[in-house]
């Protein structure tokens, strides 16, 4: 049993791969096959990126795992045996976190302080924050390979929706690329680059992340809105924000938040990612130092798996309302108050 | 022993007396803060309201001067209610972002007070006196 802490500034990592992909989930069932959409997006971007030489490790956070059911590490890799431990470091989270650090009950699943949890523990010298059942295009691909990436700028990429009928079992390039599949038209992203599916595409250098201390931590009332709220503290910190260049793919499934999202109109306090009219766009944040569960105990448990005990140690306070702050506003760009929708 | 007595209190809906009396207090203190700021946000949101009406207002004089700007003197006029017009606009921005903050502060609020009520109501929390938490 290994007892360390995460250090509290990002260190120079002379083995470092290239890209670290960090992703969250849990076997909850999540929009019905989970584990299955899980494997196959896993699968085919690891096979891409290793195709082109690119080198990249996933850190993958198992966040409070339901106490009835097997874990995600003990079903994923059965279906990916080519991806070897080196590859994938993997987190499970104590499930009192969840508890201890909710603003909100109606939120099961703290998805970004997960996230957040990853993008701390990364290696990579870029991290992308990215989602499990989404699958990188080959102009994302192109420029990965290529090392046009640089550091200080956020990269985003649109967001193409496959249709729910489409056979998931046998995706690749021809059926990700056929105008045909998509559900609706190709999504457009438009300058400051703030909305639509912003989660699924969150590419930055590990340096930077460290610097804005990743997703919003103070805030925790909701989940949705946190991913477009990072843009807003990027842009507030001078990092610019930038399109890729090309579309991640995203196969529908029942119970995202696309498909569901308009089932709340009307009671939008109630739903289960939290009011979606809170002004994600508007308000900037300040996480504590020690960010991203930086303080909780871990303990390597095999050569994969490092578990994240609990501790109160590491749970940023209930409320901390100096970390509720105005946006500074940057040249060039419409100011903070004009990204924002009305109440 | 204690450990024991506290988990059987917890299953029947109970926490010790400190620790019920500490959430109670707990939770008084964010409702208070909380009408504070809601206070507050009333305040930004009459003090917003009234940017706008300004705003507006000056947008209809700076439209009737430029019709009527035909002389030098009616330049000189248009310049300055120009100048009026972009500080109005800006204090409105800034009225707007504060209010924004001020509401987002309030979500935060509102929900440590259901959460602590919550964990008031049910023994939810574990106690700190056995993790050695500074809760």
């Amino acid at each position: 049993m290994v007892w360390r802490r995460t250090p509290a500034r990002p260190v120079p990592l002379p083995d470092s791969p290239f890209l670290t992909i960090v992703l969250t989930g849990r076997n909850d069932g999540h929009g019905g096959d989970f584990v299955a959409r899980f494997v196959r997006a896993l699968r085919f971007n690891h096979r891409e990126l290793t195709a082109r030489g690119i080198g990249h490790e996933v850190v993958f956070v198992e966040w409070a795992p339901p106490a009835d059911a097997p874990l995600l590490i003990e079903r994923l890799f059965a279906g990916a045996p080519e991806i070897e431990p080196s590859v994938c470091s993997w987190y499970l989270v104590d499930g009192r976190y969840q508890e201890a650090l909710s603003q909100n009950p109606r939120l099961r699943y703290l998805e970004f302080l997960a996230k957040n949890a990853g993008i701390r523990r990364a290696r990579g010298r870029f991290v992308l924050a990215t989602n499990c059942d989404v699958y990188l295009g080959r102009r994302i691909l192109d420029v990965l390979g290529g090392g046009g990436l640089r550091p200080r700028v956020l990269y985003r990429a649109p967001r193409h929706d496959i249709k729910l009928t489409v056979d998931g079992s046998r995706l690749d390039w021809d059926v990700l690329e056929d105008p045909r599949n998509l559900d609706g038209e190709a999504h457009v992203l438009k300058r400051p680059y703030l909305g639509s599916g912003t989660g699924d595409f969150v590419l930055l250098d590990r340096e930077a992340f460290h610097a804005i201390r990743g997703f919003n931590e103070v805030y925790r009332v909701a989940r949705v809105g946190i991913d477009r709220n990072l843009l807003v503290k990027a842009l507030s910190s001078g990092i610019a924000v930038e399109e890729i260049g090309g579309p991640v793919y995203h196969v529908n499934h029942v119970g995202s938040y696309r498909a569901r999202g308009s089932a709340w109109d009307g009671r939008e306090a109630e739903a289960p990612w939290g009011d979606s009219r809170w002004h994600a766009s508007g308000v900037g944040y300040v996480n504590p130092p020690d960010w991203g569960l930086a303080r909780a105990p871990e303990r390597r448990v095999s050569d994969r798996i490092v578990q994240l005990d609990f501790s109160w140690d590491a749970v940023p306070a209930l409320v901390d309302l100096r970390g509720v702050v105005v946006p500074v506003a940057r040249e060039g760009l419409p100011h903070p108050a004009q990204y924002v929708r009305k109440r | 022993m204690k450990r024991a007595l506290l988990a059987l209190l917890r299953a029947c809906g109970l926490v010790p007396a400190r620790r019920y009396e500490a959430l109670v207090r707990e939770t008084k203190n964010i409702k208070r803060d909380r009408l504070e700021w809601k206070n507050k946000a009333v305040e930004a949101s009459t003090r917003a309201r009234s940017f706008k009406k300004q705003a507006a207002r000056q947008a209809a004089r700076l439209t009737e001067a430029v019709k009527a700007a035909d002389t030098g003197s009616r330049r000189q006029e248009l310049d300055a209610l120009q100048a009026r017009l972009e500080g109005a606009e800006r204090e409105l921005t800034t009225a707007r972002e504060h209010l924004m903050v001020i509401e987002s502060k309030l979500d935060i609020l509102e929900g440590a007070a259901n959460v602590l009520d919550a964990r008031t109501r049910h023994g939810v929390a574990p106690d700190p006196g056995e993790t050695g938490a500074s809760a």
